[in-house]
């Protein structure tokens, strides 16, 4: 376990990425809020599912799009480092200054390492403050609606048809019948729940 | 173009708080205060009221996780976890008995990162003269072209850094901003105090 512990501390001290802390917070968050919502006493459990689950969503969003813009943003800088160090190289060479190929591959090795995390966190914040903010807008609410499940209460439409309704004005009617047999009325009234006619 | 764009990205500044934890997050925090409420500002799909309500307390939440960040999450984890591994994982050996505190650490690590001739510079300033006169510091700075960096000290800086923003920001700033925000919105005229019904007592 410690020496488990002493590798991270090693990796991190080597390399540390800016995309580890935004991708913990993110996941940590969203573990965290959606508890922390549905913990809340005196209010609404529905209201409260609903705040919880679209918490969820917005940080199941945000840690893909934070490991995604950080890496190509890193891989973007990447090349941006090399090829600038490259014609720095070539323009060093038209003043007649000439350099040997170690130190050449060792200041191109620091600016590309210097480059992808620059970038890597110009890329990181880009996506904290436009693109999961712009996602979450545009994906969280159909997300939702989704999501959300139909409620029992709401009745359900008859399906009655318009030739069906004149049929049932029993008032001219003098002898009475069973309407309980009638196979459509029937089913009208185990769907909807309700009562029709006193019955 | 190309060039300006390198010189802006391999900037010393800006890569240093990219391999920071506390720079990264804080600056995270502070896009997340322009760019939520931003966002919410500009959707058509709400009244104006309520768009005014919701980025207001957007903002003031992403505040209130940078300001419990700064001021209790960075100084308690920056310190506790060089404090922890000295004492518990590294057991004082490994170069952290060479280190008596964090500030002692980077500002070795500052000088160490310069090139030798920098460095020499720097140390022979007169307020520098006596620095690191201890544990062979001072003869490895100035000897060597490339001095021990003791990685696995930043590295455990770094994960008690990266701890403490995952319980700061997921675990305390949510519960803290939870009790401010409303008074601050109250204080700033967003929010009216629900007005209680005196109760009858009379029978």
């Amino acid at each position: 376990m410690i020496n488990f512990i002493k590798n991270i501390c090693k990796n991190l001290g080597n390399n540390n990425k800016s995309i580890y802390p935004v991708i913990a917070i993110a996941t940590a968050n969203g573990i965290c809020r959606p508890t922390f919502t549905m913990l809340k006493k005196g209010e609404n459990p529905e209201s409260k599912k609903y705040a919880a689950l679209r918490e969820g969503i917005t940080e199941f969003i945000a840690v893909p799009t934070y490991w995604v813009s950080g890496v190509l943003a890193a891989k973007f800088g990447e090349k941006v480092a090399s090829k600038a160090m490259d014609l720095h190289f070539k323009a060093q060479e038209k003043k007649g200054f000439f350099l040997a190929n170690e130190v050449k591959q060792e200041m191109k090795s620091s600016a590309i390492r210097k480059g992808k995390a620059g970038l890597m966190l110009i890329g990181v914040c880009s996506a904290a403050g436009i693109i999961i903010p712009a996602l979450c807008s545009v994906c969280v609410t159909p997300i939702m609606k989704r999501l959300k499940p139909k409620t029992e209460n709401q009745p359900k439409k008859l399906d009655i048809k318009e030739s069906f309704v004149p049929n049932i004005v029993v008032t001219q009617i003098k002898t009475p019948q069973k309407f309980i047999d009638n196979a459509v009325f029937k089913s009208n009234v185990s769907c909807s729940g309700m009562r029709v006619g006193g019955i | 173009m190309i060039s300006v764009l390198s010189k802006i990205i391999t900037n010393p500044t800006l890569v240093n708080v990219a391999q920071n934890t506390n720079g990264t997050v804080v600056s995270k925090t502070v896009v997340n205060a322009a760019g939520r409420p931003g966002f919410i500002l500009i959707d058509s799909n709400i009244d104006n009221e309520t768009r005014k309500f919701a980025a207001t307390k957007e903002f003031l939440y992403q505040v209130c996780c940078l300001a419990v960040y700064l001021l209790l999450i960075v100084p308690v984890f920056k310190k506790g976890a060089f404090t922890f591994a000295k004492k518990y994982i590294y057991k004082g050996k490994e170069g952290f008995s060479k280190f008596k505190s964090v500030g002692e650490y980077f500002a070795y690590r500052n000088y160490a990162q310069k090139s030798q001739l920098n460095r020499k510079a720097s140390l022979s300033k007169d307020h520098s003269v006596f620095k690191f006169e201890h544990d062979n510091l001072r003869n490895d700075l100035l000897d060597n072209k490339k001095p021990e960096l003791y990685p696995h000290i930043k590295g455990s800086i770094e994960l008690g850094n990266l701890i403490g923003s995952v319980l700061g920001l997921a675990v305390i700033a949510p519960n803290v901003s939870q009790a401010l925000i409303h008074p601050m919105l109250r204080a700033i005229g967003m929010e009216k105090k629900e007005k209680t019904k005196p109760i009858n007592t009379k029978v």
